[in-house]
């Protein structure tokens, strides 16, 4: 008795050169809970910020309810009766949910906001659909869960069919999507259609109705829940051959530990340990979340770190701060190349010779001839196509930018080099020469590091895997036993 | 008894009070200190002098914790105040009637049309406003220098007799300020603006994404700021019975100290003209306490120094955990 | 060939260049519409003036490459003022004592500053705004509200323009000064450091570099040649003033933002403030000189600075 309120077919979207989406049909049924699976960059968020308006697709038709319509403004959507609830909140934090509810849409009367219409009006929906905020709560009080919340009740306030929610269980506790969950169930049954997106798959199998897998851009299959089990949906979301971009991996690895970290534990980290060998590249891996950012800054000494041991080459080092870190010759590229790792307003140059600074300056004078030199090496070695190193660095291409920002971590000669979603926004070329230098810098012995939610990357590169759920790691998978479906299993928990 | 109670408990009375509430018990603590050691402090005549003395102070801190809200500045206001003061002392008639309204009118218009400049420079083209209002201080100093070279001028006596006077023992002047109070607390509080104000202070990004012409706000903000600060101009021609062009030219830190020391912020979206008040009465009552102490006059200026960092230090530490 | 045009062209839309151009064009208008602008006499006064506000200005321009401010610079330098006159009487044999002081003063008033801001984490407008208040209490105490005191000879004759008839002694001590502020800050870690924590104050702190040092330092330089601006002006005033750094808090700013130097930080440099400091000395000493009411001045000092900001602004993309 399925009626369906939803069909998209056909659809394709690029931006710049990269294809978000190939041909994809998609459809949706009412009253259904639907659930878009599929890894990071798979083309899950692109289609549903198309339905909701944020981009116009390239190709391709949209129906709804039986007629083809066209949507180009966020506007015309929510006129259309769809709503998003987006990852990035759009609330404004010292202002309380009452505030933010009616923002821009406050009724009036005599010039003045009528508070008790809103109230009403907040109440009834609250009561509807089973929430309880409260109204006078300031929102930057609450947590992201109630906030969450706020932005739902929010979108209900128009009254939308279908309900977008874009990754809403990724920052809640398991209690916190138990309520998200009756919520959904409420809406559901006041005749609501929901489409979301998580990243549990065991919220596929509680919640969803129906799941549609996404890879590479294209839809694999849409499946009842009830008729899959979780390998089935594990096969539909991998399964695919590595393509040619990755060396040879290193098979000359000694037993000689370089690098080791014993039960570091923090407020995101459960007594992680793990050790490098030299010549090989450790990856770790897992979905986004789970203390793979904590780690690395940890180690980097950005972190503060409640117990554990990091020990170089034998010998117990305390990184209290990022210069101790420097200072022990631990390098970290971070994972947001552009708040964390250049000075977008500064020239290339500069960004490449800051972290070694003191290395070719005596008394805190730079030597100018010193530093020319290594800039020039810096930029062969490393295949940094710019025009000029005077240039501020914004004006590079994002490969070019991460060529940069190793190169600063470079200028200290590390023993320990981390890598951060190493390879995140740039292209195929510039990947493929990434991975040339991880290569040969294992090789020379420095230990590298490669944290990564590219699971393509980490299989492709990693002579070891250490798998993290939840703060710790499950397993480190060697040799053989690095396969995605073992990687999928251990990021949920399930040592293989 | 109870519902008050029950009422400060909550989170939101909290959050949105705490300063205010501070700002008050240290204004409170310090009046009583005063009192304790002047008997002629809690006199009608000398609590009247204080209202005359804050009330221009009191205009232009308004104006700019409107513009703190929006997570903004305005170095100008002082002399905008100056601008206006000048504006109304040359346009006005002393021998018609009615002729105080061509000045009172002229001087209004002249503290919109600063802050609308202000506004459209800071919003629009989206210059630094701590730049920005630092020439545009320096721009309306040199108009107000040139309509009125030197103090003076002559004011409406019946206007100016009004403003000083008394309505019922109590300056007319309080009455205006407690008008004034309402009506910019009504607006920030109770009305779409007041909303739109500080959403564009607290989140500039999710109030754009909410729709909100947030370069409009921001001009209207300014826009208010100048009008308020032309109200302490008006009644500072009446006060002193003449223009001068230079009076203004401590106000604009002053305000900014007391709408901090009231529980403003510089990065928007928090603050209350009720803190804001408290804030100027202390900063007024500092040199008058200080006296009455028998301070040295010239300690006064350090201790007037300390006491307002380690207020702004409190406002700070306080502001550190939200 | 064309592309070292098209280099100078791109280069010269900076600001930091920009202003040297309108600074060229400032001089040749006023040499032509003032007879005896070239003078030595008038030319020595220009750069002495030229010289306090230049000194001045290299602490506010650190400060602001830092992407903040210092508000406590007009009133330190007149603390160096008073301390200064008062100190020396009138007499040489007190100079050491003097210089003494008042660089364990300027050290002290940095580092009250580095301290609100870092470890009170008060803004730094309002830090050094409510440090000018102490100072200004400090100096109220000090003199009594009756500045007294008298220079001694060796600081008037910093002040006088002896051989060429052009260059002061305390044109001499800028010019030094000027040459070690642009070796800082383009030669040296400390600089380097400087830029980055103005431009990203996350990936400094990610790349290793002690954030709160380098406040310190920063804080610590601006107000030690503040109060040396405040000290050498002495020789110039013969006695003490209160209200001696009145504008030196707007006028530094002013110089540092139209030399170039982004409010936000990480972008600029001395060289442009040194433009910066020239071109606000000299539309002063024009304004006067083309006898402009001082309304007028003011107008046209603030327009200017509007107008230069609005065209820098042009290329910026939107934020």
């Amino acid at each position: 008795m399925a009626e369906e309120i939803l069909r998209m077919s056909g659809i394709y979207k690029s931006f710049g050169g990269c294809k978000a989406l190939t041909d994809v049909d998609f459809a949706c049924n009412r009253g259904e809970v639907h659930v878009l699976a599929g890894e990071n960059g798979a083309g899950k968020s692109t289609i549903l910020k198309i339905l909701a308006g944020l981009f116009e697709a390239d190709r391709g038709e949209i129906c709804l309810k039986g007629e083809k319509v066209k949507i180009r403004t966020p506007r015309q959507s929510q006129d259309m009766g769809i709503a998003m609830v987006f990852q990035e909140l759009t609330l404004v934090g010292e202002m309380t949910v009452e505030e933010n509810l009616f923002l821009n849409m406050e009724p009036v009367r005599f010039g003045v906001v009528d508070r008790k219409k809103i109230r009403r009006q907040a109440e009834t929906v609250m009561e509807q659909y089973g929430i309880t905020i409260d109204l006078d709560a300031i929102v930057c009080r609450l947590t992201v869960a109630q906030q969450q919340m706020v932005e739902i009740i929010k979108i209900l306030l128009h009254d939308p069919e279908l309900i977008i929610l874009d990754e809403p269980t990724s920052a809640l506790a398991r209690k916190e999507v138990e309520k998200l969950f009756q919520i959904v169930r409420n809406l559901i049954e006041k005749g609501k259609t929901i489409i979301f997106i998580s990243h549990r798959l065991e919220e596929v199998f509680e919640i969803g109705d129906r799941v549609t897998v996404f890879k590479d851009g294209e839809r694999v299959d849409t499946k009842l829940v009830s008729e899959i089990d979780t390998d089935d949906l594990i096969r539909m979301m991998v399964g695919r051959s590595l393509q040619n971009i990755f060396p040879p991996k290193n098979t000359q690895i000694t037993e000689e530990v370089l690098f080791e970290v014993k039960e570091l534990t923090g407020k995101a980290l459960r007594q992680v340990s793990f050790a490098v060998k030299k010549g090989e590249i450790l990856g770790i891996a897992g979905l986004q979340g789970h203390g793979q950012t904590e780690l690395m800054n940890a180690i980097s000494g950005l972190y503060p770190l409640e117990k554990g041991e990091i020990r170089m080459k034998g010998r117990e080092i305390k990184v209290k701060n990022a210069k101790a870190a420097l200072k022990n010759k631990i390098a970290l590229v971070p994972s947001d190349r552009k708040t964390e790792g250049l000075m977008l307003g500064l020239p290339v140059r500069d960004n490449l010779a800051l972290c070694s600074l003191g290395r070719r300056a005596r008394m805190g004078v730079i030597s100018a001839s010193k530093e020319k030199a290594y800039i020039d090496h810096s930029v062969k070695s490393l295949s940094i196509k710019v025009f000029n190193v005077n240039n501020p660095v914004a004006s590079l291409s994002g490969g070019n930018q991460q060529k940069v920002v190793l190169g600063k971590e470079l200028g200290i000669d590390p023993d320990v080099i981390l890598f951060h979603e190493p390879t995140r926004g740039i292209d195929v070329e510039a990947k493929n020469e990434f991975y040339n230098i991880m290569k040969n810098l294992a090789k020379q012995g420095t230990a590298v590091i490669m944290c990564s939610s590219d699971m393509m990357e980490v299989i492709g590169m990693s002579n070891r895997v250490a798998v993290m759920y939840e703060g710790a790691v499950t397993q480190i998978l060697e040799g053989e036993d690095i396969t995605e479906e073992n990687i999928m299993r251990c990021a949920m928990g399930i040592s293989v | 008894m109870t519902k008050v109670l029950k009422l400060m408990k909550e989170e939101k009375f909290k959050y949105k009070y705490s300063g205010v509430i501070m700002a008050y018990l240290f204004l409170v603590l310090f009046m009583v200190f005063i009192g304790m050691f002047d008997d002629s402090f809690f006199t009608g005549r000398n609590l009247s002098n204080v209202i005359y003395t804050a009330f221009p102070l009191v205009m232009v801190s308004f104006g700019q914790t409107i513009c703190l809200l929006t997570h903004g500045i305005d170095i100008s206001l002082g002399m905008i105040l100056s601008l206006s003061n000048c504006v109304c002392i040359v346009l006005m008639k002393p021998d018609e009637p009615l002729g105080w309204v061509t000045g009172v009118a002229a001087a209004l218009v002249t503290g919109m049309v600063c802050g609308l400049i202000n506004g459209i420079l800071i919003g629009r083209f989206r210059l630094a406003a701590l730049i920005v209002t630092l020439s545009m201080s320096t721009v309306y100093g040199g108009i107000a220098l040139y309509l009125l070279p030197m103090p003076g001028g002559s004011i409406h006596k019946g206007f100016a007799k009004f403003l000083r006077g008394k309505l019922c023992g109590i300056p007319v002047v309080f009455f205006l300020l407690l008008i004034v109070l309402v009506i910019v607390r009504a607006v920030l509080n109770q009305t779409p603006l007041g909303r739109k104000i500080r959403a564009v202070g607290g989140n500039y990004a999710a109030a754009y994404a909410t729709g909100i012409d947030a370069v409009r706000t921001k001009i209207i903000a300014h826009m208010l700021a100048g009008l308020l600060s032309a109200v302490g101009g008006v009644f500072l021609a009446a006060y002193m019975y003449s223009g001068d062009p230079t009076i203004g030219s401590s106000y604009s830190l002053r305000a900014i100290a007391s709408s901090i020391i009231g529980g403003a912020v510089f990065s928007g979206a928090v603050g209350d003209v009720l803190g804001t008040l408290a804030g100027v009465v202390i900063l007024t009552l500092i040199n008058n306490m200080l006296n009455l102490l028998g301070i040295s006059s010239y300690f006064q200026f350090l201790l007037q120094g300390i006491i307002i960092i380690a207020a702004l230090a409190l406002g700070s530490l306080k502001n550190v955990n939200r | 060939m064309e592309t070292k045009v098209l280099h100078i062209k791109e280069n010269l839309r900076k600001p930091e260049y920009f202003v040297y151009i309108i600074l060229a064009v400032m001089f040749t208008v006023a040499v032509i519409a003032s007879p005896g602008y070239l003078q030595r006499a008038h030319m020595s006064g220009l750069l002495k003036t030229a010289s306090f506000l230049g000194i001045a200005a290299i602490g506010q321009t650190f400060a602001i490459l830092l992407g903040d401010i210092d508000l406590s610079v007009a009133n330190t330098i007149t603390l160096g003022n008073v301390l200064g006159a008062q100190i020396l009487m009138g007499s040489d044999a007190n100079l050491g004592k003097a210089f003494v002081i008042i660089l364990l003063a300027g050290i002290l008033i940095g580092a009250g500053n580095g301290f609100g801001i870092r470890y009170l984490k008060l803004d730094p407008f309002i830090m050094t705004l409510g440090m000018s208040s102490v100072i200004e209490g400090v100096f109220m105490i000090y003199t009594q509200g009756a500045p007294k005191g008298k220079t001694s000879p060796f600081m008037s004759s910093l002040c006088r323009s002896a051989g060429t008839g052009v260059v002061t002694g305390v044109f001499l001590i800028w010019i030094v000064l000027v040459v070690i502020a642009i070796f800082v800050m383009k030669k040296t870690t400390f600089g380097r450091n400087v830029f980055a924590v103005g431009a990203n104050k996350t990936a400094a702190r990610f790349s290793g570099i002690n954030t709160t040092k380098i406040y310190f330092i920063v804080y610590i330089i601006s107000a030690v040649l503040a109060i040396f601006a405040g000290f050498l002006l002495v020789g110039y005033t013969g006695t003490s003033y209160l209200d001696v750094g009145v504008d030196y808090n707007d006028n530094s700013i002013a110089a540092v933002i139209i030399g170039g130097t982004a409010v936000t930080g990480g972008r600029g440099g001395y060289l442009g403030t040194l433009a910066g400091v020239m071109l606000m000395v000299m539309l002063v000493d024009f304004l006067t000189i083309v006898n402009i009411s001082e309304a007028g001045r003011q107008m046209i000092q603030g327009g200017i600075i509007i107008i230069l900001l609005l065209l820098y602004n042009r290329d910026k993309a939107s934020h």
